[in-house]
């Protein structure tokens, strides 16, 4: 009420808090922000980048099923993991994949992740007869061998074509014909195959499954002949792993469609001969048909409880109706994601700038405290960026770049909405100092209000857009989030502490000279009025 | 313009725009006293006439999907003397013997690029086409710089599919946000101006032309959020101003929310200029460095919205709002009252 008596002003004043706790609070945090991005992980201020931004190829493979349901979490997971042994086979580092939504994204860097864009089939199970088998002779395996994805995809192809030319023959052969040329080769082909684990297998998954095939087992260190495909992957209605009498870990089949009487028929005729289950050109397991099997089969090759579950697994996906198809499959050159980048800096510290010319001409000293603002938002948004990419793999791509631009005008329009109330507060003819205080307690319901709804935006958005939809959303949600932290913590302590400095009230510094010039007319008329009103009584 | 009969009836200082001051720092210094939501009407038929041109260039025009949503392969290719469009296509031509969909060149300078459209090829034919352009541009090109991406005709769907999923989400969402913080009616008025927004903004860009990308799709999604922080920015300003309005009888329900929105018109356009500057910032410098491509896409549709969500926040939902008001019993007495008071009161003097 006597805000006019200087000692209740002064008691006021003490009674406002520090405007230097927030600051220094936000000074502490960016801190230990900047701390650990030097002091865990790579030590480097560097986000992890987009392909799009750093060169290299993204595939996203759809799940597709029979029905056009949406695909199972699980199966989405198995097909991931699969996915993921095949991609860090190409050998390439910092390569993923992940499950978003109903899709699998992988993202392999640089120039050598081409052959990324192949790897969406289905892992390939058939069930084979075994015409014959030995124990694989020992080879050296060749540690400076081109990797796959050191070839070129021609280099591979032909791998992959000399492999089937090596170690496969056309179903016309004959095994019971001791002098077929074709199956004799094969034979002599089983003592030359490296079965080692570590061993370049470029036959894996292209084999042809009507044709034979010499394949080595995957952990009995056996190599095999096979017979074409009896059965396919895709004909397994269930598999799982279970325990028979004996305590001994299988995996149990049902098969469906075709496969089903197909079993019946081979089995009953075949007693006492082996077929082998075949996954990606490899034997999981070979084992005897000990009697006709009607209904469910069980498959014994010395499992651990954990190797059953894998291969009944193995089996569900490959017969899974589940199969992936190639939606957007993008290889962006290094040098084109090295411009993007670029452009991106450029776009946004010209942009950066352009907003503080603007604020200083517009706000001069208020102008000042929006850049200094802006200029903190940004590095702390650079930090848990960069903290983010390690903690939560959060990967900065194009459209992450355009969020954080287009960031730099909502967070500057909190600071112009707290602004321009204290113009409104000051034209009603309040001073610098207390149409501060006033301004901002309405000013501060107006940003929370904003935000709050810029920041629903952002998370739907996020959760319910798909690809490049994300990075976007998520800038944009992270720079509503520190738009508010900043204007709390920064603008307005800073705010408050330029009040209370006599030099910056000034209005030629802080830039509201034209609104105070408006109070004092208005003063001025409403003082000549009451006097005209006295003069008429 | 002043002596017309005001539809809005000004009764102090707040109201009466400073004649002696110049339009612009009437602007700056909130004395313009403009009478926009007294001029409604007026305002609701540019509102019409915007959406109806927009309406009929999606209509005619249509848009033009880019790859991801027609599907296919796109080759990109650093441009230079050797490497032309025609080349190029001469490449493709006798790789794979037929002819490619487009060639065209994007960007300028040192960040030209050649980029070719085909329906989709083949692992194996993309394989054949990427080296066959290595060799041919030798050592312009090296099979590195090579770009390509391979789009599934169904993936634009996709995304299209997701996208009406979240708008949907969102404006309920917010409908019920802004009702709960607000009231029905500013719910009301802001979902309709964010619709205008929306459609707007796309009909903008139907009359531009560009490819429709999912850089676009991104774009529309963030109008929305641009657009109701926009509006509830405004609207924060007119519950401020009308919360007691009916305690006293000396303004009207309409002059109070015309009053909020001139108080926040320069923020309004100072937040518009600020939130444009680094998108034409981001528009020119992709253009320039990278021609074709997710951020002009993005900028163009940051742009339009922008300016489109500041245009309907002032013009659209404000007035949006008193023409709903005023449909209250409420309000309808108070406006009486408070003209009663004003003509007893003239009479008196």
């Amino acid at each position: 009420m006597t805000s006019n008596n200087p000692l209740t002003a002064r008691r006021n004043a003490q009674r406002e808090t520090s405007p230097w706790a927030p600051l220094l609070g936000f000074i502490g945090v960016l801190a230990l922000i900047f701390v650990l991005v030097f002091a865990t992980g790579d030590h480097k201020a560097e986000p992890k980048l987009g392909i799009d931004l750093q060169g290299g190829t993204r595939v996203v493979l759809t799940a597709r099923t029979e029905d056009g349901k949406a695909p199972d979490r699980s199966q989405l997971d198995l097909a991931r993991q699969i996915i993921e042994q095949r991609v860090d086979g190409l050998g390439v580092g910092g390569s993923e994949v992940v499950v978003n939504g109903s899709t699998l994204v992988i993202t392999v860097p640089g120039n050598d992740g081409k052959q990324a864009r192949s790897l969406a089939q289905t892992a390939r199970l058939y069930i084979r007869p075994v015409i014959d088998s030995q124990a694989a002779v020992q080879q050296k395996t060749d540690p400076n061998a081109p990797k796959l994805s050191e070839m070129t995809s021609e280099e591979q192809t032909a791998a992959i074509d000399a492999a089937r030319a090596a170690r496969q023959a056309p179903a016309t052969a004959d095994p019971n014909d001791p002098k077929d040329a074709q199956i004799t080769r094969l034979r002599a082909e089983m003592a030359k195959v490296n079965c080692d684990p570590n061993a370049v297998d470029p036959l894996v998954g292209y084999d042809k499954p009507d044709e034979y095939l010499v394949a080595c087992g995957q952990k009995d260190g056996q190599v095999y002949l096979l017979a074409p495909q009896i059965i396919k992957g895709t004909d397994v209605d269930k598999a799982k792993a279970a325990q028979n009498q004996t305590g001994q870990w299988v995996v149990q089949i049902d098969y469906k469609g075709d496969g089903k009487q197909t079993w019946v028929d081979y089995t009953s005729k075949n007693v006492g001969k082996v077929t082998a289950t075949v996954l990606d050109s490899r034997v999981v397991s070979a084992a005897t048909i000990n009697s006709a099997i009607i209904g469910t089969t069980e498959v014994s090759g010395d499992f651990t409880q954990a190797e059953a579950e894998e291969l009944a697994n193995a089996l569900q996906y490959g017969s899974l109706p589940l199969s992936f198809e190639t939606s957007d499959a993008q290889t962006v050159s290094a040098t084109l994601g090295l411009s993007s980048l670029k452009a991106g800096l450029i776009a946004g510290a010209i942009g950066l700038l352009a907003v503080l010319l603007y604020a200083l001409l517009y706000y001069r000293m208020l102008g000042f405290l929006t850049f200094l603002s802006l200029i903190l938002a940004s590095a702390m948004v650079y930090g848990l960026i960069v903290l983010l990419g390690r903690w939560i793999g959060f990967t900065l791509d194009l459209s992450g770049i355009a969020g954080l631009i287009i960031g730099i005008g909502m967070t500057a329009d909190s600071f112009v909405v707290y602004f321009e109330r204290i113009k409104d507060e000051m034209r009603e003819g309040r001073s610098f100092r207390s149409a501060v205080s006033r301004g901002w307690a309405s000013a501060r319901r107006t940003v929370w209000t904003g935000n709050a709804v810029s920041f629903i935006a952002a998370a739907i958005i996020y959760f319910l857009a798909v690809g490049q939809v994300k990075g976007f959303a998520f800038t944009l949600g992270l720079t509503t989030i520190i738009d508010v932290v900043i204007v709390f913590l920064v603008t307005h302590p800073m705010v408050v502490l330029a009040s209370r400095t006599q030099f910056l009230s000034r209005p030629s510094i802080n830039g509201l000279g034209a609104v105070s010039e408006v109070a004092r007319k208005r003063r001025a008329a409403a003082k000549q009025k009451a006097n005209a009103g006295e003069d008429a009584l | 313009m002043s002596e017309e009969k005001p539809t809005t009836v000004w009764a102090d200082d707040d109201y009466v725009a400073a004649k002696n001051q110049s339009f612009l720092s009437r602007l700056y210094t909130g004395t313009g006293a403009f009478d926009i939501v007294g001029k409604r009407k007026t305002w609701y038929i540019v509102s019409a006439v915007i959406m109806l041109i927009c309406v009929l260039s999606m209509i005619f025009r249509g848009f033009t999907p880019g790859i991801d949503f027609e599907g296919g392969t796109q080759v990109s290719l650093p441009a230079s003397s050797s490497v032309t469009t025609d080349a190029v296509s001469d490449v493709f031509s006798t790789t794979l013997g037929y002819a490619p969909e487009a060639v065209q060149t994007a960007g300028a300078g040192d960040a030209a690029t050649i980029q070719l459209r085909t329906e989709s090829l083949s692992d194996q034919d993309a394989n054949k086409l990427s080296h066959a352009l290595a060799d041919t541009f030798k050592p312009d090109i090296t099979l590195s710089d090579v770009s390509s991406s391979d789009v599934s005709s169904t993936w634009g769907a996709e995304i299209t599919r997701k996208m009406v999923i979240a708008l949907i989400v969102f404006l309920v969402v917010v409908f019920v946000y802004i009702a709960i913080r607000f009231d029905r009616e500013m719910s009301a008025g802001a979902l309709v101006s964010l619709l205008f927004d929306v459609v707007a903004t796309a009909g903008v860009y139907s009359l531009v032309g560009w490819e429709v990308t999912p850089a676009t799709v991104i774009g529309l999604l963030t109008i929305l959020g641009f657009s109701v922080y926009d509006t509830v920015v405004v609207f924060d300003k007119v519950e401020e101003n009308t919360r007691s309005v009916f305690a006293t009888s000396r303004r009207t329900f309409a002059e109070q929310t015309n009053l909020a929105v001139n108080q926040t018109l320069m923020r309004s356009i100072n937040t518009t200029i600020i939130s444009v500057l680094p998108i034409i910032a981001l528009m020119v410098v992709a253009v320039w460095m990278l021609g074709v491509g997710t951020l002009k896409d993005l900028a163009l549709i940051q742009l339009v919205g922008v300016v489109v969500g500041t245009y309907s926040s002032v013009f659209l939902a404000s007035p949006l709002l008193v023409s709903m008001k005023e449909r209250r019993k409420d309000v309808q007495r108070h406006t009486k009252k408070v003209l009663a008071r004003r003509e007893k009161m003239a009479a008196q003097a």
